[in-house]
């Protein structure tokens, strides 16, 4: 059985994993249209990672899109309310642009989310599955956790506006310094707070100690709730022997008007980029007209295909030829006694072009006998 | 191994020195061939001799580790990377350039031409202002002498080109020079190795300073 599933590719036997994973810790499998209306996203562009959504006009005239992302559609559809929760998980294809080729791609990604009622066991609970994601992925894996509470809080005692803060945020994610500490000059803010916004760049490492760090930075009311929930959600997740990948990171930030609280991104040493993210989005469930709030993550399958895999050196172990005088039940038994044995195997009249085969087979006279490889 | 992107050329040159001078050097980058892999097992450094513009693809590929980039390709193509220094080396503007003649008519829509798209777009439409970009590779300063654009817009470093083309300078409005950049899982699984060498490079520069 485990040859089985030696044949599957890693992104399948990951979807496998996951969708054990999920449904044992009791998340429901949910299953939506390839279609919604295009009013749906044009509402809520910001959220999406890019604006441009693939449209066509249904027959009745309505403007629809392919999907570019799963949680807005389950949003729409939830019926969980601050006492009742909600806990799904996807499996979708989403639509969206690639920024290489400007052309649109069909991307597999597999999400979770927790909707309504969400406690801070629901976010420890999240975070523990996002990590148990990870290691199911890849051996090396890094979760990347903040709270983006701190940085809001401290923009606040700095008092920089929210237009300000829109042009301070993508330069705290690039870890940018430089750049970061020139614009706030050129905003006027008080320097003692532009050493400690800058600081946000390089508040990162190992878990306890990067929170030790930003304990001494707190400023106010907000700053100080932000540290405490990051050391009850590390003491929830330390018992729950979760914490040896996990690291904290401070300038990793989304945009404020649809996250906040708990953000996260899961990192795979051999891939570029995060296949893993997710984070509390209470600003998109209010603006939804939705009761309670909501995290989540999503899990980019497609990236998963970058993984430098070894190829097998055979397509199949056994390649058996015959000809058309062959009886074809001994030829199809003949067959089915390699697959009994764990084997691949391929039937053809002639050999066909770009198979690798380890062994080949003649069947005659009801019989098989191993030939001569040609190469 | 920590592989580092290199711009050909005399940026390129002048950020080898530079990380030469703090420990990281690899002598056979001076050799004369077609060579584009220089390695040094000792300091643990590989160099990628790569177009310039193509750094920040390497990094957000993860093909290397780090690099170093102009500023402008950077807000041209916004790369998903961290930039974590700015060297102070080559040292440029973003600037709008006309014939030395020209007067521009805010009646008409403006033809723009520039390797620069992305860059273009933006400032024009940060002024609200119509335009016609057309997309060159190189000689941008041949586009308004010929008429085929009214402006360019591109880097410019001395200014020498611009004036002995009958140019002149219209606009500047961005500075540019090299930035250190770090591709985002690397930072993650090499945090040391990258650390301190943005470390000695930052000592490095404020020494020069």
């Amino acid at each position: 059985m485990k040859e089985k599933t030696d044949m599957l590719k890693l992104a399948e036997k990951a979807t496998l994993s996951l969708r054990g994973l999920y449904e044992s810790w009791g998340y429901k499998k949910y299953r939506m249209g390839r279609f919604e209306e295009y009013s749906l996203y044009a509402a809520n562009n910001r959220f999406l990672s890019s604006e441009k959504v693939l449209t066509f006009t249904d027959l009745d005239g309505r403007l629809m899109a392919l999907k570019p992302d799963v949680t807005l559609s389950i949003l729409k559809n939830t019926k969980a309310t601050e006492k009742s929760r909600e806990k799904l998980y996807y499996i979708e294809s989403v639509f969206r642009e690639s920024k290489e080729s400007h052309t649109y791609r069909e991307i597999s990604q597999m999400g979770l989310e927790v909707l309504g009622n969400v406690d801070l066991y629901a976010i420890a609970e999240v975070l523990r599955m996002a990590a148990k994601s990870m290691s199911i992925l890849g051996k090396h894996y890094i979760l990347e956790i903040s709270n983006m509470d701190f940085v809001m809080g401290l923009l606040d005692a700095a008092s920089v506006s929210e237009e300000e803060s829109r042009e301070i945020l993508p330069l705290i994610r690039g870890k940018n310094a430089v750049e970061l500490k020139r614009k706030l000059q050129s905003f006027s803010v008080e320097e003692s707070f532009i050493q400690d916004i800058c600081r946000l760049t390089s508040l990162y490492g190992r878990f306890s100690d990067t929170l030790k760090k930003a304990e001494a930075m707190v400023k106010n009311k907000k700053m100080a709730q932000a540290v405490r929930m990051l050391s009850e959600l590390y003491a929830v997740l330390k018992s729950a022997g979760t914490v040896r990948n996990l690291q904290l990171d401070f300038s990793m930030v989304n945009d404020m008007e649809y996250y906040n609280g708990i953000v996260f991104q899961g990192y795979l040493e051999e891939l570029p980029r995060h296949v893993l993210a997710g984070g509390q989005y209470d600003g998109m469930v209010k603006r939804m007209g939705k009761e309670g709030a909501g995290i989540g993550f999503a899990v980019y399958l497609s990236e998963l295909e970058r993984m430098p895999v070894k190829t097998a050196e055979y397509d199949v172990e056994a390649l058996i030829l015959y000809n058309d005088t062959a009886d074809l039940s001994q030829l199809f038994q003949a067959a089915q006694s390699f697959v009994q044995k764990g084997m691949r195997v391929r039937v053809e009249e002639t050999i066909p072009e770009e198979l690798r085969y380890e062994k080949i087979y003649r069947f005659e006279n009801g019989v098989l006998q191993e030939g001569k490889k040609e190469c | 191994m920590l592989n580092i992107a290199l711009p050909k050329g005399r940026l390129g040159d002048q950020v080898y020195e530079l990380l030469a001078g703090i420990g990281y050097d690899c002598s056979a980058i001076y050799e004369q061939n077609r060579k584009l892999v220089f390695e040094n097992p000792e300091n643990n450094v590989r160099y990628l001799l790569v177009k310039p513009s193509d750094v920040a693809i390497y990094v957000e590929h993860h093909a290397a580790d780090v690099g170093i980039v102009g500023k402008d390709i950077l807000v041209e193509s916004k790369p998903d990377v961290y930039e974590l220094l700015d060297l102070g080396l080559g040292k440029c503007r973003m600037c709008v350039a006309a014939k030395s003649d020209f007067i521009e008519d805010k009646d008409r829509t403006l033809r723009v031409a520039t390797k620069f798209v992305n860059i273009a777009k933006s400032h024009y439409a940060s002024k609200n202002r119509d335009i016609d970009i057309i997309k060159l590779n190189g000689s941008i300063e041949l586009a308004p002498l010929l008429g085929l654009s009214d402006v360019i817009v591109d880097i410019v470093e001395s200014g020498n080109t611009i004036r002995e083309n009958n140019l002149k300078i219209v606009e500047e409005f961005m500075p540019i020079s090299a930035r250190f950049i770090a591709n985002k899982t690397s930072f993650k699984f090499q945090n040391k190795t990258i650390r301190e060498m943005v470390e000695k490079l930052s000592a490095a520069l404020e020494q020069k300073d």
